[in-house]
């Protein structure tokens, strides 16, 4: 499953905020198929912000819906902390979305190994960039 | 001085070409005289009028024992007859009704007359009667209709309403008849929209349909309003029919929010179908190896599924989803398994991620465990502790009658599920075990409200 397109996200380390087991087990796979190591995964919005603090996480992939609450607070506690970060998204359009979110790179679900590698290339150039 | 033969000539022109039937009767009530009116209301020539008594005209169906009692008396006493109704079969002229105004007129030297005038009112009765009947087939309608009617003078003044009006803005009719509709229920009525309705686009046009106005009125709250209106210009009327859609449109944001939801549902289960797809594959050693364990997973995912569609309160029984897993793959309880614990009702995402969990076990079980030999046995009990201000479950699986070697096996992708989708769905712990006569599994998390006391 790797090649030479991957290697960008080689030894980056990625936090994944998910509470969907599957889902989470699949993104994991995936970003270890792209060379990058999953420092922890997290279900809940107060987790993600607990595992943030302890790992420093080069990025994050951040289920926009985590048990039925949207994850927009968390996502703009990471924004101000200035981790990259992309959505994972159930939905085609992300409801009640703060203006401020509106241009983090997305992953629509079913994810796909290539679309989850460009998007997270995306926050991370915009990092390096900004 | 009046000139006498003038003015007699006039009132005889009068008589003769006035559509009222009129006669005039002598003293012993015969006809003296009758305008072309009264002869053609008798159908009759002079010659077959007058000269006749009254009572025996038109073929005696005039003798009216009552109204020759009182046009006796109109002569005698002066007493005129006013509006004298006379309701029957007139025999050549059908059934008709009949009325008579009669007066006594005095002549100096001669004896006195008495001027009859007879007058046909049954179209007018039937011309009434029919009115009648549809003013009240009309507000029969007005109360019957479920929208709320109101009906406007010109001048804006509520000149009735119906049933429904005052059922759903909840006004009174006696503080509602004949007020302004902007003072109607303390003023709530004076809503911008409406008056620019009534006021500018009335006038211009005869009517306006389904205008959606939304206002907050006082008791009823915030209510979204279709308004139609129609000018009745000959009665100088306006009819303003009210539709509250407030419940119709909260109804359409609801479905549409359903239909969202529902979107999601079946996106993540296409999802988790997927993961379930590539994760297999990547611990599969070929694809009948894949498709076997790709089917056995999705079908515990379409058991879990079927347990909460099923389910009306949307609560899963714990013995169902561990019943259901060992059925399908050919587990007999009480034989090949024990089950053991209190009802529990479960929420779709904790028997999604139970369900999960037992499945995995159950395939381990079968491929290499309890249910792949004779005579072992599974033995599954938990039990609901009140723990750290909650309720936890304690959920043990325990095979016995199994040899294993290696109490450290590869970790495949079964394994996996096992020991991280309940703690990272549920926030729980997990203990998986190879003992040498079986494994052991306990599962440990916080079930938020969802314990029955009584024992299943």
């Amino acid at each position: 499953m790797t090649d030479a397109t991957h290697a960008p996200l080689a030894n980056c380390r990625i936090l994944v905020a998910e509470d969907e087991f599957l889902s989470r087990m699949l993104l994991e796979d995936m970003l270890a198929d792209l060379k990058a190591v999953v420092v922890g995964s997290v279900g809940t919005p107060a987790a993600l912000v607990d595992a943030v603090r302890e790992h420093a996480p080069d990025a994050v992939t951040l289920d926009v819906n985590l048990r039925g609450q949207p994850a927009y607070g968390a996502a703009l506690a990471l924004q101000e902390r200035g981790i990259p970060f992309v959505f994972v998204t159930g939905y085609d359009t992300l409801r009640d979305c703060p203006p401020s979110l509106s241009d983090v790179p997305r992953v629509s679900k079913p994810v796909t190994i290539e679309d989850l590698s460009a998007a997270l290339g995306q926050a991370l150039t915009r990092r390096s960039a900004g | 001085m009046p000139d006498f033969d003038a003015t007699t000539s006039i009132s005889a022109a009068i008589v003769a070409t006035t559509a009222h039937p009129l006669a005039l009767l002598d003293g012993a009530l015969m006809v003296e005289s009758a305008n072309p009116a009264f002869l053609g209301l008798f159908r009759a020539t002079p010659g077959e009028i007058v000269g006749r008594r009254f009572s025996e005209l038109g073929n005696g169906h005039w003798n009216d024992g009552e109204l020759r009692r009182r046009l006796e008396h109109v002569l005698s006493h002066g007493e005129r007859i006013d509006e004298y109704r006379i309701e029957r079969d007139f025999g050549p002229l059908g059934k008709r009704i009949m009325v008579v105004d009669a007066d006594r007129i005095r002549r100096a030297g001669a004896g006195d007359r008495v001027l009859l005038a007879v007058t046909d009112v049954t179209e007018r009765e039937r011309l009434r009667f029919e009115l009648e009947g549809q003013k009240e087939f009309a507000e029969k309608l007005i109360d019957s209709v479920r929208e709320a009617l109101v009906v406007l003078g010109w001048d804006l003044r509520v000149h009735s309403a119906n049933k429904s009006f005052y059922d759903c803005f909840k006004v009174a009719r006696e503080a509602t008849e004949g007020r302004l509709i902007y003072e109607l229920g303390n003023g709530q009525w004076d809503i911008p929209e409406l008056r620019q309705l009534l006021e500018d686009i009335l006038p211009k046009q005869d009517s306006f349909d389904d205008y959606q106005v939304q206002h907050d009125f006082e008791v009823i709250g915030r209510r979204i309003m279709l308004l139609n209106a129609r000018r009745l210009d000959h009665l100088n009327l306006i009819v303003l029919a009210i539709r509250d859609v407030t419940n119709q449109r909260r109804f359409e944001v609801q479905q549409r929010a359903l239909m969202g939801e529902l979107q999601h549902r079946v996106k993540n289960i296409l999802s988790n179908v997927r993961a379930l797809a590539i994760q297999t594959r990547r611990n599969s050693r070929g694809l009948d190896d894949f498709f076997r364990a790709f089917e056995a997973r999705l079908g515990a995912l379409a058991r879990t599924q079927d347990l909460i569609v099923r389910s009306p309160t949307d609560r899963i029984e714990l013995r169902e989803i561990i019943e259901r897993e060992l059925e399908a793959v050919g587990a007999a309880r009480g034989k090949d398994y024990s089950a053991e614990g209190p009802l529990v009702l479960l929420t779709p995402s904790h028997a999604q991620a139970l369900a999960l969990t037992v499945h995995e076990l159950t395939t381990n079980a079968a491929k290499y465990g309890a249910l792949s030999v004779a005579g072992a046995q599974v033995e599954i009990a938990w039990r609901i502790e009140g723990r750290d201000g909650g309720d936890h479950l304690t959920f043990d699986w325990r095979e016995r009658g199994v040899r294993i070697d290696d109490p450290d096996p590869p970790s495949g992708f079964g394994t996996r599920v096992i020991r991280q989708s309940l703690p990272h769905m549920l926030g729980g712990t997990v203990d998986l075990a190879f003992h040498p006569d079986g494994v052991a599994c306990r599962l440990d998390f916080p079930l938020p409200g969802t314990r029955q006391d009584n024992d299943s």
